[in-house]
């Protein structure tokens, strides 16, 4: 079937304001009489609270409100277990842990009001490692214990298949934690209007999850809750759940002005959600042959203080464990502990990440000590269509044996050894490959989106959705997928979204899901709207209704063109008699829960495959890397927009290289000491590798013209893929994230003996 | 204890702001980055740290990109400020706000001010630039979304088109 829209780099809709700096961010947004909020947080990891007294902040003029625990009405929240305080009342758990909330009339009096705040505590015993904190001994966070969760996936036995196998290998590996770093702070505003209704303009990327869980925080009914989004700063999980939202709408709706709260680039390390770290063990048994026989991961993430997004990651962790491979045996376990850190939350891969970073170094080390070429390892064990995946659930649509080939073809994969001739006496060239599965919406749990269509009498339409563009390119894409189900120009698609009061439900910008879920609702909907459009031509143009097509704003006769309407004819006769055009559809990702103690079932609708390569050099004197090259090879389904795809898996690229050689949140004792872009580092131009990029296109037959999703996958593969290079390199196992040039130099000096 | 709230004398700045002159009363504290946003309401300068890591709200102050995070506004009395307020509109867009356009350079758009600055100062002091100039240039802004090639392929783009217009 050929498209006229989909398929095309059409130059993003909303481009025009942010090239010329008119696009509103949540802080650029102006309010009169606004006050400014700050928090005051946590002075130790873990601690009793014995008294706050605020009196000498309320005395300092210019503070309007000041807010403690017991101006909280329900005083928990939670993205899935509701374990954590807006305030804290009588126990801090980390140091991100607010206390009190202020509203002053200018930032300044603010941070001055925090400091006249004073807290008594008493110091608790506090636990910072995963592994000690489900020791019995360690100091219990939660009055359950520091245990959070447990995740299984059972299948065959892998006691036999470790006994069959001719060889077993086993690998340890640890990942860091991370900042999502969205270079846009959080930042909000709240106001309340005379009949108490809250409006909030954050930009929250789970606008109606928010709402709900606000209105059970402030104990109103969800009408009195409404969030509009402003433009989005980047997202990358950072803001899937609340965040400042809480302390401003509380100091609103207490002084009856509108309130903003900015958290500065420190504060964002510290109290924003974080990618959890994890301990992973690995052993995998093969034969000879190199197919793989059995497999058994371990692994412990850290939660940091509370749950949040914590167990649903590790569950994806736990499915994903068994890589793009077949393997008849796997048996994992994933733990989840609870530390007196910062909260790991959702993060670009969602347990994806830290899981492949071990599987497919470990891979490499199994082809390495099997003498085999690490692509051939992969090219055999690798899933196909009609292959049932570790939980049992049968692919379709599977495009990755093309991800592999494609990408060594274009990274010259077997001229591979001749890299040598570039090296020198003191650099060293290698090339590292790693591959990828990846679903789409969430895990397990129903993820739906809706949307609402109108056709105008002009024959324009206008799209609503619950679905913030957050960078991505979300709009430009439904805008292209409702105009091609039209058949109409894109200029004549208008997307409206933002507003709680008005959007249709959606799950949000989030688990790679807008293009295939919100895409399909936006599909349906569209369809549906072009139905009434089609009957009323079809009566006009005396044929049947299956002998007609649109195109171009036209609705015509196959075959014989020149019998036609156009689209804004049909819509007015329409409108004229009593039906004006209009449409509703909803789509949730099909996915059922797992059984718990054996991980089997379906937890999500479909999968993208990704292979990409890397070629790097070493400098063996000071252990920098350089990456020179990723091919990046992704199965997308259908791209319905290739610039944006390729921005996509650039900016994957991007944020996988941090993860692998840059990216660490140092913590001593609970307290970050590199909260800023200067300690923290952040991949910059100059870190970039050339990037090739190949998409691959095996259409998925539930997703809008056989589209699935890019946003998350394409930096997970980055990671090993570099640490393979290294190895490839000058034969040194990083199994401990990030490849810091220190690392690689100890590395290569232990090597050496 | 001392607090930070009580600083009230403000002096008056005049300076040049994307081709006009103005006139602002400023605390000796405030920086520009503020004045511009909160002042003068031009909120195209973004901020992403306040602490002169990420080149959000580069301007250039004379032709010289800097990040107005850390310039103290007074600092910039008699001299001349660029925003992106100032770099185009629509209609006539400046080469490299285009090229931003039609090389997918921009994703969340929150860095994409500083960007656009910064690859300005570039071309116009070295209106040929090496690729490796272009990533240079825009190293000390941060982007999180993009992973910077579509940028520095719109930077080097506008470059040849100001090449060929003769610009
Ligand atoms: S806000 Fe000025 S450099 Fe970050
Ligand atoms: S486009 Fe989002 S930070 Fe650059």
């Amino acid at each position: 079937m050929t498209h006229t829209i989909v398929g095309k780099s059409i130059t993003r809709i909303d481009v025009l304001d942010k090239i010329l700096g008119r696009s509103k961010y949540a802080d650029d947004l102006e309010f009169p009489d606004v006050l400014y909020a700050k928090l005051l947080r946590s002075k130790f990891p873990h601690a009793q609270i014995i008294n706050i007294d605020t009196s000498k902040a309320e005395k300092l003029s210019g503070v309007k409100a000041i807010i403690t625990a017991k101006d909280v009405p329900v005083n928990t929240f939670g993205i899935q277990f509701k374990d954590q305080v807006i305030l804290a009342s009588n126990k801090v758990r980390y140091l991100g842990d607010p206390v009190a909330a202020v509203a002053a009339e200018s930032k300044e009096l603010a941070e001055d009001a925090i400091e006249l705040i004073t807290v008594k505590y008493k110091e608790l015993p506090a636990v910072f490692d995963s592994r000690e904190a489900l020791k019995a001994s360690a100091p219990k966070i939660h009055d359950g214990g520091n245990f959070a969760a447990h995740r299984k996936i059972r299948l065959g036995t892998v006691k036999k298949g470790f006994q069959i196998s001719d060889e077993i290998i086993e690998d340890s590996f640890t990942t860091q934690k991370m900042e999502h770093s969205h270079i846009e702070p959080h930042t909000g505003i709240a106001t309340v209007d005379a009949n108490g209704k809250v409006t909030i303009r954050s930009s929250l990327s789970v606008p109606f999850v928010a709402r709900a869980e606000l209105a059970r925080v402030l104990k109103l009914p969800i009408t009195k809750i409404r969030i509009i989004q402003p433009e989005c700063g980047g997202n990358f999980g950072g803001r899937n759940e609340i965040s400042l939202e809480p302390y401003i709408a509380l100091l609103a709706m207490k002084t009856k002005q509108p309130v903003k709260m900015v958290w500065s680039r420190e504060e964002e390390f510290i109290g924003s959600t974080i990618r959890h770290s994890y301990f992973i063990e690995y052993k995998t048994g093969v034969k000879k042959d190199g197919r793989l026989i059995a497999r058994e991961v371990k692994m412990i993430s850290d939660a940091g203080a509370y749950s949040s997004y914590g167990e649903s990651a590790l569950t994806k962790s736990c499915i994903l464990a068994s890589g793009p491979y077949k393997i008849p045996n796997v048996k994992v376990d994933g733990y989840l502990a609870f530390t007196n850190q910062p909260v790991g939350g959702a993060m670009r891969g969602f347990g994806a990440p830290q899981v492949f970073a071990a599987e497919e170094t470990h891979m490499d080390h199994i082809a390495n000590n099997l003498g085999m070429d690490t692509i051939e390892l992969r090219l055999k064990n690798a899933l196909k269509t009609g292959d049932q995946t570790v939980t049992g659930q049968i692919l379709h649509g599977v495009g990755f044996t093309k991800t592999i080939l494609k990408a060594a073809e274009a990274a010259r994969w077997d001229k591979h050894q001749l890299l040598t001739e570039k090296e020198t006496n003191t650099t060293k060239r290698g090339m590292g490959v790693a591959c990828l599965i990846y679903p789409v919406g969430f895990t397990e749990k129903a993820n739906p989106s809706a949307a609402f269509v109108k056709v105008n009498s002009d024959g324009t339409m206008n799209v609503s959705i619950g679905a913030l563009d957050v960078g991505q390119g979300s709009t430009t894409v439904l805008a292209q997928i409702a105009a091609e189900e039209l058949g109409t120009s894109i200029n004549n698609i208008s997307i409206v979204t933002g507003d709680t009061d008005t959007d249709p439900y959606d799950t949000g910008p989030i688990a790679s899901r807008v293009t295939y879920a919100t895409g399909n609702a936006v599909r349906f909907a569209t369809a549906k709207a072009k139905q009434m459009l089609l009957e009323v031509a079809a009566e006009s143009l005396t044929v049947n209704i299956d002998a007609l097509e649109t195109k171009d704003g036209v609705i015509y006769v196959r075959g014989a063109p020149q019998k036609c309407i156009s689209i804004a004819e049909a819509a007015l006769i329409c409108q004229q008699k009593g039906k004006p055009v209009a449409a509703t559809a909803s789509f949730n990702p099909p996915n059922a829960l797992l059984d718990p103690e054996t991980g089997q079932g379906k937890p999500y609708p479909t999968y993208v495959f990704a292979t990409q390569i890397a070629e790097l050099e070493v400098d063996t004197q000071t252990g920098y890397v350089k990456v020179i090259k990723i091919v990046a090879a992704h199965d997308v389904g259908k791209a319905i927009n290739p610039a944006l795809v390729r921005g996509q898996i650039i900016g994957g690229i991007g944020f996988g290289l941090g993860q692998a050689m840059l990216e660490k949140m140092v913590l001593a004792q609970g307290k970050n000491l590199n909260p800023n872009f200067l300690d923290y580092l952040l991949p910059t131009s100059l870190d970039m590798p050339d990037v090739e990029v190949l998409i691959i296109e095996e259409p998925e037959p539930t997703g809008p013209f056989g589209a699935k999703g890019v946003a998350e996958p394409s930096n997970v593969p980055t990671t090993p893929a570099i640490i393979n290079a290294i190895y490839d390199a000058v034969g040194i196992k990083i199994n401990d994230l990030p490849a810091t040039p220190e690392k690689v130099l100890k590395a290569l000096r232990e090597k050496k003996g | 204890m001392k607090l930070k709230g009580d600083i009230m004398i403000k002096q008056k700045i005049q300076f040049v702001l994307n081709g006009k002159s103005v006139e602002v009363a400023v605390k000796p504290n405030t920086t520009l980055v503020d004045v511009l946003r909160y002042q003068l309401k031009l909120t195209g300068t973004k901020r992403g740290c306040d602490r002169g890591n990420c080149g959000a709200c580069t301007v250039l102050l004379d032709g010289k990109s800097v990040y107005s995070c850390l310039i103290l506004a007074p600092k910039v009395n008699n001299r001349e400020v660029l925003t992106i307020e100032g770099l185009g509109e629509p209609g006539n867009l400046h080469p490299l706000q285009e090229a931003f356009m039609e090389h997918n350079a921009v994703q969340c758009g929150f860095c994409t001010p500083g960007m656009l600055l910064s690859a300005k100062a570039l071309l116009d002091d070295t209106p040929h630039p090496t690729k490796k100039e272009v990533k240079t240039a825009i190293s000390g802004n941060l982007c999180r979304c993009t992973g910077y090639i579509q940028i520095i392929e719109a930077i080097l783009d506008a470059a040849e088109r100001n090449a060929k217009k003769g610009r």
